[in-house]
């Protein structure tokens, strides 16, 4: 027997997904809206990536002689999902306070202003893959048939992104200083997740750290992306990438609960 | 369209036993109160913003909804649009929803007045090639080319009001809600918007619109709702709600004037002051001078309770110029022998009251206790408005009447079989004096003892007066009578 927040979560989820034009409309209006009147306009997506990446390549290539064969790839493969992840949530956290004057005055299912969050971010980081293409010929790589591995991987962190949106926006609703936090829980998570360092690095702790380590879903996560987009990096251990995908998953269901749970109240304290 | 389908007999709106209650923390909440005063930082206020409300709305009916601010009105609409779900009872509304919320139609202010519109039409379930369709006919309706193409934070209230008005008008929803948007627009908005009101009967629109023109309810409305502190007073044929209303909004300002006067008519509360007079020649001063001015506080001999003396700069505070907006406190002075003890303003019923209907009957009762024989004492009222301007004022010496008085209680009254001045709020000062020898000498003068309000004037307030029974002729001069006017 499900209980009956379950139903109620799959309701609220459903109403969401029919109103799902909705979320494309703005999601559409927001990213156009993004760049407006700013000289680089669109360039702006590579251009943040782009300079990190050499900042990263100063810091850890010409400093601390990092020797990954593939760095600047393994770097950007790894930093773009993160920051869609960052992104999205951060967005989501404020969407309903952004929407509340819309939320106020017309009826729509509240999940679509996340799922704006989700859908431009999304578009922004697919778009933004595209900034790794130089750094193959840099390396004189190419990418394989194991690309298609981007499909899993991308669905994957959209339903995580979502999910945690979901829960960030509610729970921004009631408490103003989510927004604060969640900036600051990206950032460490950020050094917990290898982004900038390879996870081999860490095998001198030992096997306990390292399942531990792998805990964090953003670990496995990251390797598939790695898999698909850098040449010669070998998937994660089976188990590690289940229990990733049970973690999202879990993860998603909680956030879409709360947020269901919430929706009726949150709605009337904007 | 679903929406034709949707049409049911019977009902288009259901409402069974909705309330809704807001749970509000006290106060904005940031950790530093969570950690500084745990209890009050958890500690919500509830507000039953809807308790028990209950009507039903059939086809092409144009619902009008009335109260006063924070009655619960916009809230009843977002549930009907299905924002809000009611804490308990059941809503159901059949067909297409539009809404028209005070500020701005279901408007993201991030996005042009086009790309709203499509919004809109799309939260309205319409599909867009419906919209594209009738595109222009919303923007013409409008009147909003120009600035179509802009951001609509950038747009008046009276421009998104056009705006919605016309997505509404044109993608013809089952059920229009509508939240006090038709004031802001301009005569001519307004006039256009009554005809399409009269399209919306003719498609057999369902309105409801929430409104503070009662106009507005008593010309366009089939039936009305009075939403008092969440809660239905009553429903059913407009003139009837509105007379209710109405006469229940002069209710509550009776009593609201009769806080004010049971505060005035305290004597805790009358400043008290020394003696002043109004006399012309000074040697009928010297009485009072020496009775009161060397111990204002202890010799004051008609202050029943030890009340606080201010100093009286000049005896010209009778009639002061800048006198402070209201609410104007009472201040008193006098040379003492008789205080006026109370005010009571009656109907011809005797009763008491604080809000009188111009033209009618009023009673100004005026208490006092003397305590030694006074010879030829007057007694007067004077009408102020709330700024101070002396509005009209009658005494007994007018009726010529000087009133030997002994020592005790006694009562002095003016009636007053016609209230001539127009509606507004009037402070009252009663006062009694003598004459002596051409100068007036104020025994107890209490000024501002008394406020109240006179409603049902005429429809545009003109001045303070009223000229009854006034006869308007106009005709033509005949051109040889003008010549001869204009030859002598």
């Amino acid at each position: 027997m499900m209980p009956a927040i379950l139903w109620q979560t799959i309701g609220s989820q459903r109403r969401g997904f029919q109103y799902f034009h909705i979320a494309w409309t703005l999601a559409k209006r927001e990213l156009k809206g993004r760049y407006r009147g700013s000289w680089l306009g669109f360039f702006w997506t590579f251009v943040e990536p782009l300079l990190l990446t050499f900042i990263f390549f100063f810091i850890f290539v010409v400093i601390f002689r990092q020797d990954h064969q593939n760095y600047l790839i393994y770097l950007l493969a790894g930093m773009l999902p993160f920051f869609f992840l960052n992104s999205t949530v951060v967005k989501s956290t404020v969407s309903l306070s952004g929407y509340a004057s819309l939320i106020r005055q017309v009826y729509c299912p509240r999940e679509v202003f996340v799922m704006v969050g989700v859908l431009s971010e999304l578009y922004h980081f697919v778009f933004s893959l595209v900034v790794l293409t130089p750094f193959y010929f840099y390396y004189g790589v190419l990418p394989s048939w194991r690309i298609i591995g981007l499909i899993p991987a991308l669905l994957l962190i959209t339903l995580f992104s979502y999910g945690l949106g979901l829960f960030c926006a509610s729970l921004n609703v009631f408490v103003r200083d989510t927004r604060f936090f969640i900036t600051l829980l990206f950032r460490m998570w950020f050094y917990l997740t290898p982004i900038f360092y390879t996870v081999e690095r860490l095998h001198n702790l030992g096997p306990t750290a390292i399942h531990l380590y792998n805990l964090n879903p953003m670990v496995p996560l990251l390797g598939i992306f790695r898999w698909a987009l850098v040449p010669g990096e070998s998937l994660p251990a089976p188990h590690f990438l289940g229990i990733m995908t049970a973690e999202i998953f879990l993860a998603t269901l909680v956030g879409a609960v709360f947020f269901a749970r919430n929706d009726n109240t949150a709605v009337k304290m904007l | 369209m679903s929406g034709e389908a949707s049409h049911q007999p019977g009902d288009v709106i259901r409402c069974e036993g909705v309330s809704l209650t807001f749970r509000l923390p006290e106060r904005k909440q940031g950790v530093k109160d969570v950690f500084m005063s745990p209890v009050r930082a958890l500690k919500t206020r509830e507000f039953h913003a809807l308790d028990d409300v209950s009507f039903h709305v059939g086809p092409s009916e144009i619902l009008g909804v009335i109260g006063n601010n924070g009655a619960g009105k916009s809230t009843l609409l977002r549930i009907l649009g299905g924002i809000y779900q009611p804490d308990r009872g059941s809503v159901s509304v059949h067909g297409r929803i539009g809404m028209l919320m005070e500020l701005g139609a279901g408007f993201h202010p991030d996005l042009t007045g086009r790309e709203n519109v499509y919004l809109n039409a799309s939260l309205l379930g319409v599909p867009t090639s419906v919209i594209e369709g009738c595109f222009d006919k919303i923007v013409d309706w409008s009147g909003m080319s120009e600035f179509i193409d802009m951001e609509v934070r950038h747009y008046s209230s009276g421009m998104k009001a056009r705006l919605g008005f016309a997505v509404a008008a044109e993608l013809r929803p089952d059920v229009l809600l509508v939240d006090e948007v038709l004031s802001v627009g301009d005569a001519d908005f307004r006039r256009r918007c009554d005809q399409r009101f009269e399209e919306f009967v003719a498609q057999g629109t369902t309105i409801v619109l929430v409104t503070h023109s009662l106009q507005l309810v008593r010309e366009r409305c089939t039936r009305a709702l009075w939403l008092d502190k969440g809660t239905v007073r009553l429903i059913g044929d407009p003139d009837e709600v509105l007379s209710a209303y109405q006469a229940d909004l002069q209710e509550v300002r009776n009593a609201t004037l009769a806080q004010d006067n049971e505060k005035r008519g305290d004597p805790e509360n009358a400043a008290e002051t020394v003696a002043e007079t109004m006399e012309l020649e000074a040697e009928a001063e010297v009485e009072a001078e020496t009775q009161e001015v060397p111990e204002p506080a202890e010799s004051e001999p008609v202050a029943a309770a030890p009340a606080p003396v201010i100093p009286l700069a000049h005896p010209s505070d009778a009639n002061p110029p800048a006198m402070p907006a209201a609410p104007t406190q009472p201040k008193r002075w006098g040379i003492g022998g008789l205080r006026i003890e109370e005010v009571v303003l009656r109907t011809r019923d005797g009763e008491r009251r604080y809000s009188f209907d111009m033209g009618q009957y009023m009673r100004f009762d005026l208490r006092f206790r003397a305590e030694r024989p006074i010879e030829k004492v007057l007694f007067g009222i004077q009408l102020a408005t709330v700024d101070g301007t002396l509005a009209t004022g009658v005494n007994s010496l007018l009726q010529g009447k000087p009133a030997d008085i002994e020592p005790g209680q006694g009562l002095a009254s003016f009636e007053i079989p016609e209230l001539l001045i127009t509606n507004g709020d009037y402070l009252v000062s009663a006062f009694a004096f003598v004459l002596d020898g051409g100068a007036r000498t104020d025994i107890d003068y209490w000024k501002h003892c008394s406020v109240f309000e006179v409603v049902g004037g005429p429809r545009w307030k003109l001045g303070i007066g009223w000229l009854p029974r006034v006869a308007f002729h106009q005709f033509p001069l005949e051109s040889g009578e003008q010549d001869e006017s204009s030859d002598s």
